[in-house]
C-alpha cells in the first residue's frame, strides 16, 4: 500500500487493517535487503512484526474514528453526539426511563408504606416485544386505609420500549391487599436519537438563532420539544411543514411511530415552535393550544389510515425453515417501517396499478419492505406478493398509514431450495 | 490580522530512532535485524503520524484538502458553487454561523443561488406587498454581481387581473393582491442555453443536478411561510427590474394562469415566453 501525499480524506478516514500494516513493514524490509518473508513463523522477529502490527493496527483505527467524528456526516455514535454538543451546541437527547403517574386506591383498611423503589406495578399490555413494562415508585409514599394517591413511577428498562398508555398500568406486583393501580395518563419515556436523526438534527439547528422562520428551524423546535407535563423529549418522529396559504401560514402535522401523538407532546411542540421557530406575523396551524393562559398556533396530530390487505408471501427457504418463522420476520418488518420516517405523513408519490400518480403507501414500497424483512432471515428470498383488497391508498397530506397487518391476514407460502 | 500558522509535523519517528542509536551499534552484526525492525515500526509510526496531522489540516475549511470541503459544506449546510474556487468556497464555510442565523432572508436567499450558479448572474427576490388599492407593489431584494445587496420598493402586477389557482382553491385578483407571503425569483441571465434561438416555446437545457440544487437551495434557504410562485431565468436584463416596471414585456396583471383571452376573444400565452423560462415549484 502506497502513500502519495496529500492523503485524501477517504484514505484519512480509512484505518489500516494489520495485515495491510505488516504487509507495509515487510515490503520495507525487503528494502533495506533483508528477507522477512522467509522468517520463521512464531520466530522473535516474525512475531515482533506480528504483534506491532496488531498494536499500529488499533492506533490506525483510534486516529481514523477521531478524525471520522470531526464531520457531522462520518462522525457515530458517541463522537457524534460530542460533534453536536461542541459544534452545533446542542444536547443530544438522551434516552429516558418512562414515567408518569399513577394513581392508587385503597378500597380495604391496610396500611402501606413504602420507600422509594420498593413497591413494582406492571402493565398488564405487552409492548412490541413482548414485554410487559413494569414500573417501581419513584418516592416512598404511604398509603392509608380508603385512601386515593397519586404516586410517581418510572419503568425498570429505558426507552420507549416502557411506555405505556392510560389504563395500561393496573397490577400490583408488590402485594397490596385491597389497592387498586390504574394511571390515567400515558407514561413515557424515550429512546436514543438514532445517528441519523441526530445528523438531521445537527443540521436543522445550523438555523436555530434565524428569526425568518426557514423550514429547518421548525424541524429543530419539533425534534427538541418536551412534554408539557412530564418533560419527557416528546414521542414524535415525523412531521410534515407545508406553506399553507399565500398570507404566511405554516401547517404542520406530527405522529410518533405508532401513528398517534400524545396530546401534551403536541402541546409541548406548539409550545417550542413558539419559542424558536414561527416570526413574527406567521401563524402556525392547523390548530390553536392554550398553555398557561396563552393561546399559541399549533400543529395537528396526524390522523391515521389503517393498511390492511390480505398479503400472501411466496418465499424461497432452506429446507427446514419454519414458515411461522418467515411470517413473523415480515410482521416486525412491517410494524418497524410503519412506525419509521420511510412512511411519512401524507405518503410518497407514486403510481398505482394503472399509472396513476397519487400520495400514499403502494403495494410496490410494502413489497420491498417484505423483501427486506424475509431477507434478514438465512437463506430466504421473497419471489412474490400477492395482495388482496385495497393495496394501493391514497393519503392526505393531513394522514399517516398505520398497519392492520397481521398473522391472520399475512399467508406464507415456502418453496424450499433444491425440492 | 494575520492567519494563524497551521501546526507543522516536527521530527520523524525513524529520526528519533536514528539519534538515540550508535551507528556502530546499528551495523553490529546481530543487531541490524532488530534495528530494521524497529525502524519498520517507527516507519508505520510516521504514516500514522501524517494521516493524524493531515487530519488535523483536513478539519481547516479553506487550508483543507479540496476533498474535505464536501464534508465541511455537508457539516455546514452550504453547497460549492458549480465554478467556485476552494477559497472563495472556504470562506464562506468559514463565516457559516452568520450564514446559518440568516436562513430564511431573502437577501441570504438570493445570494446562495448566485454563489451556486457557475456565472454568478444577478438574483432578485421580489417578494409581493399587501397594498390593497393603486398599483400592485412588491419589495425587490437583489444580490447584484458585485456582491452588494439591495432592496426596493416598485411596482409588481402578476395576477391582479386574471387571478390565480393554486392546487386547492382558486382566488380572484383583488384577492390575489393582499398574498403577502408569494415571492418570484429571477436569475438574470440564465446561464444555460435555450435551446436554439431565444424564441417562444423553446425550452432550457439544464443539468438534473443544477435543477435538483437551485430547488434544494430555495427550500432551504427561504422561509417556510413564503410561497414561491416561480423561479424565473430572464434572458432579458430590463424585465423584471425596479427601474422599469413599465418594460414591455414585464407581468401586466394576467398572469395568474399561462394562458388569457386577448381582445379578439382569442387564447394567447400570457406570460412572457419569449425572454423567460420559468420553474414553478410544486406547492411553492
Amino acid at each position: 500500500m502506497a502513500f502519495i501525499l496529500p492523503l485524501t480524506v477517504q484514505q484519512l478516514l480509512t484505518p489500516l487493517t494489520k495485515d495491510q500494516i505488516r504487509q507495509m513493514m515487510v515490503d520495507a524490509l525487503t528494502t533495506l535487503g533483508l528477507q522477512p518473508n522467509n522468517w520463521a513463523p512464531g520466530g522473535v522477529a516474525s512475531s515482533l512484526l506480528t504483534v506491532a502490527s496488531e498494536r499500529l493496527a488499533s492506533l490506525s483505527t483510534d486516529v481514523s474514528a477521531a478524525l471520522s467524528d470531526q464531520w457531522n456526516p462520518t462522525a457515530t455514535g458517541p463522537g457524534l453526539e460530542l460533534l453536536s454538543y461542541y459544534f452545533y451546541g446542542n444536547i443530544p437527547p438522551q434516552p429516558t426511563f418512562a414515567s408518569g403517574f399513577l394513581t392508587l386506591t385503597n378500597t380495604g383498611g391496610g396500611l402501606f408504606s413504602y420507600g422509594a423503589g420498593q413497591a413494582l406495578f406492571a402493565s398488564t399490555v405487552a409492548n412490541s416485544r413482548g414485554v410487559f413494562p413494569t414500573y417501581y415508585n419513584s418516592a416512598s409514599f404511604t398509603l392509608n386505609p380508603h385512601q386515593t394517591l397519586i404516586i410517581p413511577i418510572t419503568c425498570t428498562f429505558v426507552g420507549t420500549a416502557g411506555n405505556s398508555a392510560p389504563g395500561f398500568i393496573t397490577q400490583l406486583i408488590t402485594s397490596m391487599l385491597g389497592v387498586v393501580a390504574s394511571n390515567a395518563n400515558p407514561v413515557l419515556g424515550a429512546d436514543a436519537l438514532p445517528d441519523d436523526d441526530l445528523r438531521q438534527l445537527n443540521l436543522d439547528s445550523i438555523a436555530k438563532n434565524s428569526v425568518f422562520g426557514p423550514r429547518s428551524i421548525y424541524s429543530y423546535a419539533i425534534r427538541t420539544a418536551t412534554n408539557i407535563v412530564t418533560g419527557a423529549p416528546v414521542n414524535i418522529n415525523r412531521w410534515s411543514i407545508t406553506t399553507g396559504s399565500h398570507i404566511g401560514d405554516v401547517t404542520i402535522y406530527v405522529c410518533g411511530p405508532d401513528g398517534s401523538t400524545d396530546s401534551n407532546d403536541l402541546a409541548g411542540a406548539a409550545l417550542n415552535i413558539e419559542n424558536l421557530a414561527r416570526p413574527e406575523g406567521i401563524t402556525v396551524g392547523p390548530n390553536t393550544v392554550t398553555i398557561a393562559g396563552n393561546t399559541i398556533g399549533s400543529p395537528a396530530a396526524a390522523s391515521t389510515v389503517t393498511y390492511s390487505p390480505g398479503i400472501t408471501i411466496y418465499v424461497l427457504a432452506p429446507k427446514g425453515t419454519n414458515a411461522t418463522d418467515v411470517q413473523t420476520a415480515a410482521l416486525n418488518g412491517l410494524d418497524n417501517f410503519f412506525a419509521s420516517p420511510a412512511n411519512p405523513i401524507g405518503g410518497i408519490i407514486a403510481s398505482d396499478d394503472t399509472n396513476t400518480n397519487f400520495r400514499g403507501i403502494f403495494e410496490s414500497g410494502v413489497t420491498g419492505v417484505l423483501a427486506q424483512a424475509v431477507a434478514t432471515l438465512p437463506g430466504c428470498v421473497l419471489l412474490s406478493a400477492r395482495f388482496t383488497g385495497v393495496s394501493d391508498v391514497a393519503l392526505l397530506a393531513s394522514q399517516v398509514a398505520v398497519t392492520g397487518i397481521t398473522s391472520s391476514t399475512l399467508s406464507v407460502a415456502l418453496q424450499f431450495q433444491g425440492a | 490580522m494575520p492567519i494563524p500558522a497551521l501546526p507543522t509535523i516536527g521530527r520523524s519517528l525513524r529520526e528519533g530512532l536514528a539519534s538515540v542509536t550508535p551507528t556502530w551499534l546499528i551495523n553490529l552484526p546481530g543487531f541490524r535485524n532488530l534495528y530494521s525492525v524497529a525502524w519498520t515500526i517507527c516507519l508505520i509510526g510516521d504514516c500514522l503520524r501524517e494521516i493524524a496531522w493531515e487530519g488535523q489540516i483536513a478539519t481547516y475549511p479553506g487550508a483543507c484538502q479540496p476533498d474535505a470541503l464536501v464534508l465541511h459544506g455537508q457539516s455546514r449546510g452550504l453547497l460549492q458553487g458549480e465554478a467556485e474556487s476552494n477559497d472563495h468556497f472556504g470562506a464562506r464555510l468559514r463565516a457559516w454561523r452568520v450564514t446559518g442565523n440568516q436562513q430564511g432572508k431573502q437577501a441570504i436567499l438570493a445570494q446562495q443561488i448566485q454563489q451556486y450558479l457557475g456565472n454568478n448572474p444577478l438574483v432578485r427576490v421580489i417578494q409581493r406587498l399587501p397594498i390593497l388599492s393603486g398599483p400592485p407593489v412588491a419589495m425587490y431584494v437583489t444580490a447584484n454581481t458585485d456582491g452588494t445587496v439591495s432592496e426596493t420598493i416598485a411596482n409588481w402586477d402578476w395576477d391582479s387581473i386574471s387571478g390565480y389557482t393554486d392546487d386547492v382553491t382558486t382566488y380572484v385578483g383583488p384577492v390575489c393582491r393582499g398574498f403577502w407571503a408569494d415571492a418570484w425569483i429571477v436569475v438574470y441571465p440564465g446561464e444555460w442555453s435555450i435551446a436554439g434561438l431565444i424564441t417562444p416555446l423553446t425550452g432550457q437545457r439544464v443539468p438534473v443536478v443544477a435543477h435538483e440544487a437551485i430547488l434544494n437551495l430555495v427550500a432551504q434557504w427561504k422561509g417556510e411561510h413564503i410561497f414561491v410562485r416561480a423561479i424565473m431565468f430572464s434572458y432579458n436584463a430590463l424585465l423584471f427590474d425596479p427601474t422599469t416596471p413599465g418594460h414591455a414585456g414585464n407581468p401586466d396583471g394576467t398572469w395568474g394562469y399561462w394562458h388569457k383571452i386577448d381582445n379578439s376573444g382569442n387564447v394567447v400565452a400570457a406570460r412572457n415566453l419569449t425572454d423567460v423560462r420559468y420553474w414553478i415549484p410544486a406547492h411553492g
